[in-house]
């Protein structure tokens, strides 16, 4: 049995990526796929692509954008492997709508950006929630910063017409 | 401000309030400290482009150790791949849920009651593939009605724990045995049960005749507790 004891720069890194970001991964996971259970896999999935990975990551300022541009396509990669609900299973009636899932996130919000389409609602959870840059969403998204600037505005708009946001 | 900005600061206000409760579990930090530790980082790339040679033909440099790394590495490793594949079963472990509503669901909202209310149960991880040797922790989490601490919680044990064979041309899992312990309590409750599901039971899925129900019968002493599997045979 291996006793190799660990580097402890590499203990310190785990303890600050697990202390300062796995909360805020696990929440942005949760943007994404909607189910605790399935956020903490992806968060632990996505945390060690990253540590695989640490030594591309160049600029230390960035880290906390490059971590959780991995959680959220990690979040996203789960999201297109996962099983379809079969709709006709899913309860017509709000009263019967299943009260696990909105433990979280606000019924009325998270209904709103159910109902965008998937490109916005990740520039909603990028670039609103994460507070990610232009320029960072769009590398993170793979796509040109204007049409970060474009899923946005139409996120917003789409938004604004089916969301009124809580006043107290 | 502009509207956009108005309305995307309200945007941003509400995700983070309404979300600011949900927390990775103590136990998940450890375990997931403790799995990033024991990940080694790629150091391939280090190692090529510490090689003098590199500086000078990147490209033709690069694919000898491409090929070198193949042959040294991956011929090997098929080889021990093969001969795991072949005496080493592996079996999928799920907790299944229940629910008519949610019963597609990938997240479990499991029945379970408590004095006589019903209180929900999330399972997390959904799933795990496990290989003899290997062990797996299922986090439950107790929602829905409160519950006493010391009131008897009927709760993952109807939840349908199951553990398959992950492919049907596998081993038997015949040989094989479970441990299942709850968290907090000196080597708690568990046996390992051959169930008696039908071949083709189950929604979309072909079970295996040999798929084993671990029932447990500890009442958890809290809103979350922690089952751990290992599967020794």
């Amino acid at each position: 049995m291996s006793s190799r004891r660990p580097d402890p720069e590499a203990e310190a890194l785990a303890e600050r990526w697990v202390g300062l970001y796995g909360d805020l991964a696990l929440r942005t996971a949760y943007l994404f796929l909607r189910d605790q259970g399935l956020a903490e896999d992806c968060v632990q999935d996505a945390f060690v692509s990253a540590w695989r990975a640490r030594s591309s990551l160049r600029d230390p300022g960035a880290e906390r954008a490059w971590l959780m541009t991995i959680v959220a396509n990690t979040a996203r990669s789960h999201l297109r492997r996962r099983i379809p609900i079969p709709t006709d299973t899913l309860p017509a009636d709000p009263s019967t709508h299943d009260p696990f899932d909105e433990l979280a996130l606000s019924a009325d919000l998270g209904l709103a950006l159910d109902q965008l389409p998937s490109d916005q609602r990740e520039v909603i959870v990028l670039r609103v929630y994460l507070d990610l840059s232009v320029e960072e969403t769009a590398r993170a998204l793979r796509v040109a910063e204007g049409t970060v600037k474009s899923r946005l505005s139409r996120a917003l708009e789409a938004l604004r017409l089916i969301w009124t946001p809580t006043t107290d | 401000m502009d509207p956009d900005d108005r309305l995307t600061d309200q945007v941003r206000e509400e995700l983070r309030r309404s979300l600011s409760e949900m927390r990775l579990h103590p136990e998940f930090r450890e375990e997931l400290k403790g799995r990033l530790l024991a990940t080694p980082a790629r150091g391939w790339r280090r190692w090529v482009a510490a090689w003098p040679a590199v500086s000078h033909h990147p490209g033709a440099v690069a694919g000898v150790a491409l090929a070198a790394i193949v042959v040294a590495v991956g011929l090997p490793l098929a080889a021990v791949l093969h001969q795991h594949s072949t005496t080493s079963p592996r079996y999928l472990v799920t907790i299944s849920p229940r629910l008519g509503a949610g019963a597609n669901r990938a997240a479990v909202a499991a029945p379970a009651t408590c004095s006589g209310k019903t209180v929900h149960l999330s399972v997390s991880p959904a799933r795990a593939t496990l290989a003899a040797g290997q062990g797996v922790q299922f986090e439950v989490t107790e929602t829905g009605a409160a519950c006493l601490l010391d009131a008897t919680v009927a709760g993952p044990s109807a939840a349908g724990l199951s553990i398959v064979p992950t492919s049907l041309s596998s081993a038997t899992p015949n040989g094989a045995s479970f441990r299942v312990s709850w968290s907090g309590r000196p080597a708690a409750t568990a046996a390992g049960t051959k169930s008696s599901v039908s071949a083709g039971s189950g929604p979309g899925r072909q079970l295996a005749p040999g798929v084993y129900r671990v029932t447990v019968s500890a009442a958890p002493s809290g809103p979350r507790v922690i089952i751990s599997i290992t599967i020794t045979g």
